[in-house]
């Protein structure tokens, strides 16, 4: 009798495997792979991470744009996301502000592939709450881009104007009404209604515009929420504007800084540190906000009191100075100072000095919910009168196209450089 | 393996990969090798005062496969507001395949003078195929960060040689030198229609990229070069140099140094240093003594009295407006990497066969190149994984430290 070696036999299994055709493929267990996605037990997860995207772009936008649009001032750069170099300046030679560029596009992907998604595999899709939900954040992701980025980059495609941006959260905001309202979704039928009121202005589709605010009451506010599992997650606005130990933000030498100390209004509120005087930069007072007194404070994606002044600047466009001033002043009938006092409203005896209130008082209303930038633009853009902030020292009003979109998307021309505020002085 | 009057080698082989980590399309990858050696030496021909030698070539292939998942599209699942959220994670490519090595090393094994002298000497040149990158993905298209890619093709040249020479062979001294010297020049030959920021084709396998100060020297504010290719990552060469005593009563002394030089690093925790107040940079003493650290001058752009006593390359570092990747520096160093001296344990001690008491001093002297601030350019955080050749950033401080220890060995 001849016996096999103990190679042999390992060789002769290996050639019965191979030779018979055993199936060798193995599915991998592990992350969560993309086609479980699809599943409708998935869904709901799917839209909190819409969300949870969301949050993230409108934190990074919020966290450069106000530097940019001079709704505080840089305080400090030790957190390892840092505000630029040149403060304020968003500019394309710095990769800083790119965090706010990727995450801000990568939020819009989420929402319009979670639709995509939703579409494909939910029947009920048409009155689906959740497909409302990703409808809305659709339009509010292309609203965030619009309203701030200088270029439209959709999918790695070429670049386009930005309004691009404005016209696809139109859209998206037309059909989350139309889903949300099959759906019962009251409030999300009423935040489409706002969201599309906004974009509209942008677009001058004045009446239009006016028709959308028109459905949203004045107290409607509809809200992005953050969370707390992680600093990802948080409003980063707070985040790092407050002693944790950042400082990086402060309201000193803002309009904010004034208007605050000389009216008491609450919606731009700020506050001392007696023990921590200075901001992380030794030369920059701490007046740090209290509009966010939390890491999850939630930030207005749309609110009534927006509507009112969207319908405040249609009526300036269309030259009713004292019916837009009646509207910019009932948003400040009401309100008072911690003595109860009330707040001055404002007096406009021309045109100018009624567009000067207006944006003013957008800028009051809005404070830190990452619109400023993209009303400083459209405004200088569009030679708007009326006064604002000095923005002369402001390379740009826009985020440029980011460095790692320019180094990977080969439809970006090598040569950009970005569009340039006209009325920087250097 | 093939044998031919104990002086002609040949050596062949052959692997087969497979993996479930591959792309749909690769099945099974074949790596086949070859080795050569000729103990020329042994020929008739060759005078006996020439030494020992022996020739020896390889030319072989081999492979490295993607991690598990880097093939497909994954999402991560996260706890956001008390519920599980699902955020992008791997973007996927279902055409993930292994990269392919083909390497060629030719040299010789030789000792000559009688022995005296030993030295090797290899030449290696590397290329490889769909060289598995990380290549930055496109914002726009939602899956952010990196994704492992093939891409285009590498190249590694270099030699090594190892050298050892009995200076001083006498019954109770011997002295004994020896030297490891290594070279390395990576380029990447084509990226296959990619761009990438930390991938170039023609440049090293690890870029540094940064602002490079085109008059770090004058007294004026910097002028930079932004993005400029600074220098790979990794070392370009290395030079080991080792000598050993071995004196009467059985004492050994020995002594082992390193130059490590060509390749650039950035130095982020001293840009982080700079950029807060107060604390300031490592290296930049000498500039806080002209204008100190307290946000009186902010940097670049900034104005100060004493500005014109500061270099545009100390402005540039030093404060509160730093540039990150300003903060791009060489990393050339030598290093004393240990000094130690053996000594038997002078008496017998009953049932011990031997005894030896060692002591040793590691890290006793460095040297580094006067273009970088900190102390210690080997203050690494994150080293350089297969999947990330651009690392080399300093993210901490901490040196390998100085250490001086003494053991005994006894043997019974």
């Amino acid at each position: 009798m001849t016996y096999m070696s103990t190679t042999g036999r390992w060789f002769a299994v290996a050639l019965l495997a191979v030779g018979t055709g055993c199936d060798l493929e193995v599915s991998n267990p592990g992350p969560v792979q993309d086609d479980f996605l699809n599943d409708s037990g998935a869904h709901a997860a799917l839209v909190a991470g819409i969300e949870m995207s969301v949050a993230r772009g409108f934190s990074m936008v919020g966290f450069f744009g106000a530097d940019a649009a001079k709704e505080y001032t840089q305080g400090g750069r030790i957190h390892p996301i840092k505000l630029t170099p040149n403060p304020g300046q968003l500019d394309l030679d710095e990769q800083l502000p790119d965090n706010a560029w990727n995450d801000a596009h990568e939020a819009r992907w989420v929402a319009e592939d979670g639709v995509r998604r939703l579409m494909e595999n939910v029947s009920s899709f048409d009155s689906s709450p959740l497909a409302a939900r990703a409808l809305l954040y659709s339009g509010y992701t292309n609203r965030l881009l619009g309203e701030n980025m200088c270029d439209a980059v959709i999918d790695g495609d070429e670049m386009q104007d930005r309004t691009v941006h404005l016209e696809r959260a139109e859209s998206w905001f037309t059909d989350a009404i139309a889903v949300a309202e099959a759906a019962g979704e009251a409030d999300l039928v009423t935040a489409a209604y706002a969201g599309r009121a906004s974009v509209r202005l942008w677009l001058a589709k004045n009446d239009e515009a006016v028709a959308d605010a028109m459905q949203v009451p004045v107290d409607f506010e509809y809200r992005l929420e953050f969370g707390l599992a992680d600093d990802q997650h948080y409003n980063w606005i707070q985040y790092v504007s407050s002693n944790t130990p950042y400082r990086l933000h402060s309201v000193w030498n803002t309009y904010y800084e004034d208007y605050y100390l000389s009216t008491g209004d609450p919606r731009v509120a700020w506050g001392t540190d007696p023990d921590v005087p200075t901001a992380e930069f030794a030369y920059v007072p701490w007046y740090f906000q209290l509009k966010y007194p939390e890491l999850d404070s939630p930030m207005n994606l749309s609110s009534g009191r927006e509507m009112v002044l969207i319908r405040a600047e249609a009526a300036l466009r269309s030259g009713d100075r004292d019916g837009a001033m009646d509207l910019i002043n009932s948003l400040r009938t009401g309100i008072a100072d911690d003595t109860g006092t009330p707040i001055p409203l404002w007096t406009a005896s021309n045109a100018t000095e009624a567009w000067t209130a207006l944006k003013r008082e957008r800028g009051i209303e809005l404070w830190l919910e990452t619109r400023r930038l993209g009303d400083l633009w459209r405004w200088v853009e569009n030679d708007v009168p009326g006064e604002m902030e000095d923005v002369s020292d402001r390379i740009r009003l826009c985020f440029p196209v980011g460095r790692i979109e320019l180094e990977t998307n080969p439809n970006i021309p090598l040569d950009y450089r970005g569009p340039v505020n006209p009325l920087f002085t250097g | 393996m093939l044998e031919v009057r104990d002086r002609y080698f040949l050596t062949g082989g052959v692997r087969v990969d497979g993996s479930s980590a591959f792309g749909k399309d690769f099945g099974l990858e074949v790596y086949p090798k070859v080795s050569a050696s000729y103990v020329i030496s042994d020929e008739p021909f060759w005078p006996e005062s020439f030494g020992d030698v022996k020739l020896r070539a390889a030319y072989g292939f081999a492979g490295r496969a993607p991690g598990a998942f880097d093939a497909v599209r994954t999402w991560e699942a996260q706890s956001f507001r008390d519920q599980t959220a699902f955020e992008p994670d791997n973007v996927g490519n279902p055409d993930l395949g292994p990269e392919r090595t083909g390497e060629l090393e030719v040299g010789f094994d030789g000792a000559f003078l009688d022995q005296r002298l030993t030295l090797d000497f290899t030449y290696y040149h590397q290329t490889t195929t769909n060289a598995l990158l990380n290549v930055g993905q496109t914002p726009s298209l939602g899956f952010g960060g990196n994704q492992l890619e093939n891409v285009g093709k590498l190249r590694n040249t270099g030699f090594e040689i190892g050298a050892e020479y009995t200076v001083l062979n006498r019954p109770n001294v011997t002295w004994r030198l020896g030297t490891d010297i290594s070279t390395n020049d990576s380029e990447i030959l084509d990226m296959g229609g990619v761009v990438d920021y930390d991938f170039v084709e023609g440049q090293p396998i690890g870029l540094q990229r940064g602002a490079r100060i085109t008059n770090p020297d004058e007294l004026a504010d910097p002028i930079y070069e932004l993005d400029a290719f600074l220098g790979p990552t990794e070392p370009t060469h290395t030079i080991g140099l080792n000598t050993t005593f071995q004196l009467p009563r059985g004492i050994t002394v020995s002594a082992r140094g390193e130059y490590v030089a060509g390749h650039w690093g950035r130095d982020f925790s001293s840009n982080l240093m700079a950029q807060r107040t107060g604390l300031g940079a490592l290296g930049c003493d000498h500039v806080y003594q002209i204008i100190p650290h307290d946000g009186s001058y902010e940097g670049p752009g900034d104005d100060h009295p004493n500005l014109d006593q500061v270099r545009a390359k100390d402005r540039a570092l030093c404060f509160t407006n730093s540039r990150a990747d300003a903060w791009n520096l060489p990393k050339d160093f030598a290093a004393l990497r240990e000094v130690s001296v053996q000594a038997p344990v002078p008496f017998a001690v009953p049932g011990v066969e031997s005894a030896f008491v060692t002591g040793s001093v590691q890290n006793l002297f460095r040297w580094v190149n006067s273009e970088f601030y900190s102390h210690d350019p080997e203050s690494t955080g994150s080293g350089a994984q297969i999947t990330n050749l651009t690392g080399g950033q300093i993210t901490d401080h901490v040196p390998a430290p100085a250490t001086a220890t003494v053991s005994v060995r006894v043997t019974f």
